[in-house]
């Protein structure tokens, strides 16, 4: 069930990314991190979902086109390596999870988490 | 479901997490530096890794667009050029609009803004100067006018409309995926394209090719040097002549006559002349140091003189070279109207260098004098109202020009005069207007030209096609199937005053006696149809030999190096191949080296430079050069860096004097800028006068240097200049270590540009090189008029103006090898079959 619901998690993610662009990571993070805010690490686990979902829709990206070589070009505008592009952006979206539910789960009232 | 409960959060925490999630939304919303928003950017659906899935044109894909008329078929061929194959002319201007957006949407864009004085709204105040420098020059003011002008039923506003649908069908049906590269990086979105834009494109050209601040750096070398010396170091008339219109020599004439010696300097007058170029003038900065050695090339030989017995033509522009380039490939198919392939503007609905089924045309540049600048004298000299003309004073027109930035504030504004001549501005105590042929002329008959000469069936067709065209003018050279070739210097050329019938001086705007009295009519065009001598050619050189028609045109004409090559190649081949002229237009070798390598050695040789182990070095690897600029060549250095310290040498009196110098350029202890060079035929022409006190270096008050003296000189400093530079002589002075071609990217990104190509071309080849790199031929093209035409050609870059596709630069490696690609010219779209077709793109009309 935790796999399943971390699966679910992740869908979430990549789906409201698609719907509503960045905006969707820190909505879903804030969201999950009301309804799992008992849960210990839940918040780790937004963060890393995220990152799965992002790294996931990159693939996605790469299916469809030269993403390497576009990584490739990007790193040579940012003036960093490559593998510094794809790390930016995956820990983008890990980070605004991340802190989003961490910041739900502080601000949201006890009696409205679920569990 | 199950979970591990966990312990209350403590406050530290959401603080700490509430900060950094500010932080992270901050950068994802707004730039900081810079960077774009970052959310939207690095956004694996909307953002930039969106592009990769554009990169590469998908096999087959379809779209809509508003006044389609009927269902258009475009099809890719392997080298990435559409073939569009429409019902009407309508409907294939509204789908090169499409493929144009398609491929080129962002340097639509930049170049639209670039002359709309609008790239601040783009990039940000860094961008101000290059705006206010546009909207002073008022191009999109009088590209509006005349726009303003062009019935929107005519043939030229029906194009316009058209070309403006497609553009926009694809801007309103983007996904993130086609949102070009660069809108992601500077966080912006395309704008929707006007029609008047291709007017805006037109105004372009005439400020890249036919714009002049002659008079200004003219200015300026009189008040350095003199009327008279100014009046032979950048004549009307070249010293060699070997004009585009065949005088009936075999040979080219060397008109040399002796340089009137320098004068004093004139500091009142040099004072005036610098308050005019800070005025009016490109940013000093900009002007280059020295020659200017890009032009074009153009040439064709009649069937007597080819192998297979066909009409050759041979296209070779230079320009600023840019990725993507300017330049796009298309093929464009109208049953019965339109059969025209070959480079396209970005923005614009012909083909402007092609051929069809009949006949082949290109262009180089005419350089003529199309552009006067007068002292205007006005009412109030900080905020004048009126000016005078004829004894009473006229009202200016006047607006004001508020700048933008990216969020849309107003950054400064600046108010713009004009009088009936064109532009004003404030130069020093002086107000200057100036009246130009570009502003003068209107798209219409521009688009009309290109029209008619796309569905040309023979040579006179092409050139009557041309008739109605203003400028900027250009040297129109073409070849028909019936083995005809000829070619004619296009544009209105202005009459001047009978008292002053050259534009090179700055006019009393008082009275307008001094205005432009017409234009000159077409029987006085350079011009020549199926010439004795069985072949033409141009190359940017004086087109009429003056003892032909000794009419104004123009003056400091470009020097007749290349033009002189293409002759003597010409000349040479009495059974030309297009194998042949390809091999041409990459021709290593110099006319120019023939006239300075045996002055320097002949220098070197003298006795009384016998103890110079340095000079005897430096001559021997001169002696055991073959004369020719190959990328291997490891003699060519030494012989390039001679003939700029030649002209550094040899024209220090045009540099600015010592101390005003410093304070001009705002940088003491700089090497003074020179504020007009004489080019290398002036030098050449210098050079058969060994004690003319041009070789006089002022700053040696001790010693009179004659040529000799400096040309030695010359040879010794350049030989110590390329030991310390690239060591002893050897493989690292090969030539490609030291001439290079610099692509650079719209937004002079450097991962994005393509740097250091080694290039076998010079200032003098026939495939020039800027010193900077920055200019060289954009396309290479050459034509076989037989029974079916067929063609090859090349342009630096590739069709996408996608960084990350493999169309960005697949050219790039072919072209600066000399290479060509074959053209496929498909009668019917179902022709490109196979490895041939790429992709197929249906474009529908909208529902």
């Amino acid at each position: 069930m935790r796999t399943l619901r971390f699966v679910l998690v992740i869908a979430a993610f990549a789906a409201a990314t698609a719907a509503l662009g960045w905006w969707g990571v820190p909505l879903v993070g804030a969201a999950f991190g009301v309804i799992a805010a008992r849960e210990r690490g839940s918040a780790a686990l937004a963060g890393l979902a995220a990152m799965v979902a992002w790294t996931a829709l990159l693939l996605v990206d790469a299916a469809r086109g030269p993403l390497g070589h576009l990584a490739s070009v990007l790193a040579g505008v940012l003036t960093i390596r490559p593998i510094g592009v794809y790390g930016v952006t995956i820990a983008f979206a890990g980070l605004l999870a991340l802190t989003s539910a961490l910041v739900a789960r502080g601000v949201a009232p006890r009696g409205s988490r679920l569990g | 479901m199950p979970f591990s409960p966990s312990r209350p959060q403590s406050p530290f925490t959401t603080v700490a997490a509430a900060l950094v999630l500010g932080g992270a939304l901050f950068v994802g919303a707004k730039p900081v530096g810079s960077l774009p928003p970052l959310g939207r950017f690095l956004d694996p659906v909307h953002g930039v890794w969106a592009v990769a899935a554009q990169a590469e044109l998908p096999a087959q894909s379809t779209a809509r667009i508003p006044g389609l008329s009927a269902p258009v078929d475009v099809r890719y061929d392997d080298r990435g050029v559409p073939h569009v194959f429409a019902k009407n002319t309508d409907d294939v201007f509204r789908a090169l609009g499409y493929v144009h957006a398609r491929d080129r949407l962002f340097e639509m864009e930049m170049q639209t803004r670039a002359v709309a004085g609008t790239l601040s709204e783009l990039a940000g105040a860094r961008a101000l100067p290059l705006d206010r420098q546009a909207r002073a020059q008022g191009l999109a003011w009088y590209a509006e006018q005349s726009f303003a002008k062009i019935d929107p039923k005519s043939p030229a506003g029906r194009a316009m409309q058209g070309y403006a649908d497609g553009v926009n069908a694809y801007i309103d049906q983007m996904a993130p995926a086609d949102v070009p590269f660069e809108y992601h990086l500077l966080g912006t979105a395309p704008m929707r394209w006007k029609p008047v834009y291709t007017a805006y494109l037109q105004a372009r050209m005439g400020l890249t090719l036919a714009y002049s601040e002659g008079e200004l750096q003219r200015a300026e070398a009189e008040a350095l040097v003199g009327k008279a010396a100014v009046a032979q170091l950048f004549p009307e008339n070249a010293p060699i002549q070997e004009p585009i219109q065949p005088n009936g020599q075999k040979a080219p004439r060397y008109d040399y006559q002796k340089i009137a010696a320098p004068m004093p300097t004139d500091s009142a007058k040099l004072a005036l002349a610098l308050g005019l170029e800070h005025a009016v003038t490109l940013a000093a900065a900009d002007r280059p140091d020295g020659e200017v050695v890009v032009g074009s090339n153009n040439w064709a030989v009649s069937p007597r003189r080819s192998a297979n017995g066909h009409a050759l033509l041979a296209g070779d522009p230079h320009l600023s070279l840019s990725l993507p380039s300017v330049w796009y490939e298309a093929h464009l198919v109208v049953p019965d109207t339109l059969d025209a392939y070959g480079v396209t503007f970005a923005g614009s609905q012909l083909v402007a260098i092609g051929f069809n089924r009949d006949v082949a045309w290109t262009e180089t540049n005419t350089g003529a004098d199309v552009a006067d600048y007068y002292v205007e004298t006005v009412d109030d000299a900080a905020h004048p109202t009126k000016y005078m003309l004829d004894g009473a004073w006229k009202p200016l027109v006047s607006r004001v020009e508020t700048y933008h930035g990216k969020k849309g504030e107003a950054l400064v504004t600046d108010t713009v005069y004009q009088t009936h001549r064109g532009p004003m501005v404030h130069a020093g105590a002086r107000w200057i207007s100036r009246r130009w042929i570009v502003t003068e002329t209107s798209v219409g008959p521009v688009i009309e030209a290109f029209r008619n000469a796309n569905g040309a069936k023979t040579v006179n067709d092409v050139l009557a096609a041309w008739e109605p065209y203003a400028a900027p003018a250009q040297n129109v050279l073409t070849a028909d199937r019936g083995g005809h070739i000829a070619i004619r210097s296009t544009g209105k050329f202005p009459i001047r005053p009978a008292v002053h019938p050259t534009g090179d001086l700055l006019y009393d705007g008082t009275s307008s006696d001094n205005d432009w009295k017409g234009y000159r009519p077409l029987a006085e065009y350079p011009q020549a149809i199926d010439p004795a001598q069985g072949y033409l050619a141009s190359a940017n050189q004086q087109p009429k030999d003056p003892k032909v028609d000794p009419t104004y045109m123009g003056w400091d004409w470009p020097t007749p190096w290349r033009a002189m090559r293409i002759n003597a190649l010409l000349r040479a081949d009495s059974a030309v191949t297009p194998d042949a002229m390809r091999r041409y237009q990459t021709d290593p070798k110099s006319e120019q080296v023939a006239i300075f390598l045996p002055a320097f050695l002949h220098a070197a040789d003298d006795p009384a430079a016998a103890g110079d182990s340095t000079l005897a070095r430096a001559a021997r690897l001169l002696r055991e050069w073959d004369g020719t600029f190959t990328k291997e060549n490891d003699r060519a250095a030494l012989y390039d860096a001679a003939m700029n310290e030649l002209a550094r040498r040899t024209w220090d009196e045009l540099e600015m004097p010592a101390l005003a110098g410093a304070a001009a350029n705002g940088n003491a202890g700089a090497r003074p800028r020179r504020l007009a060079t004489p080019n290398t035929m002036v030098l050449a022409e210098l050079l058969q006068d060994p004690r003319s006190p041009w070789w006089d270096v002022r700053a040696t008050t001790d010693v009179v240097e004659d040529r000799d003296t400096i040309l030695r000189q010359s040879l010794t400093a350049a030989y110590g200049a390329l030991l310390k530079q690239y060591g002893a002589p050897g493989a690292t002075w090969k030539w490609s270590n030291v001439r290079h071609s610099n692509i650079w990217h719209l937004l002079r990104i450097p991962a994005l540009s393509r740097l250091d190509i080694a290039v076998p071309s010079a200032p003098a080849t026939l495939s020039p090189a800027s010193g900077d790199g920055t200019h060289g031929a954009s396309w290479r093209m050459v034509v076989d008029l037989g029974p079916d035409v067929t063609a090859m050609g090349i342009y630096p870059g590739g069709q996408s103006g996608n960084p990350a596709s493999s169309r960005y630069d697949d050219r790039l490696a072919k072209w600066a090898n000399g290479q060509l690609d074959s053209l496929r010219f498909p009668r019917r779209a179902g022709d490109l079959t196979g490895g041939q077709l790429r992709s197929v793109l249906t474009l529908t009309p909208e529902r």
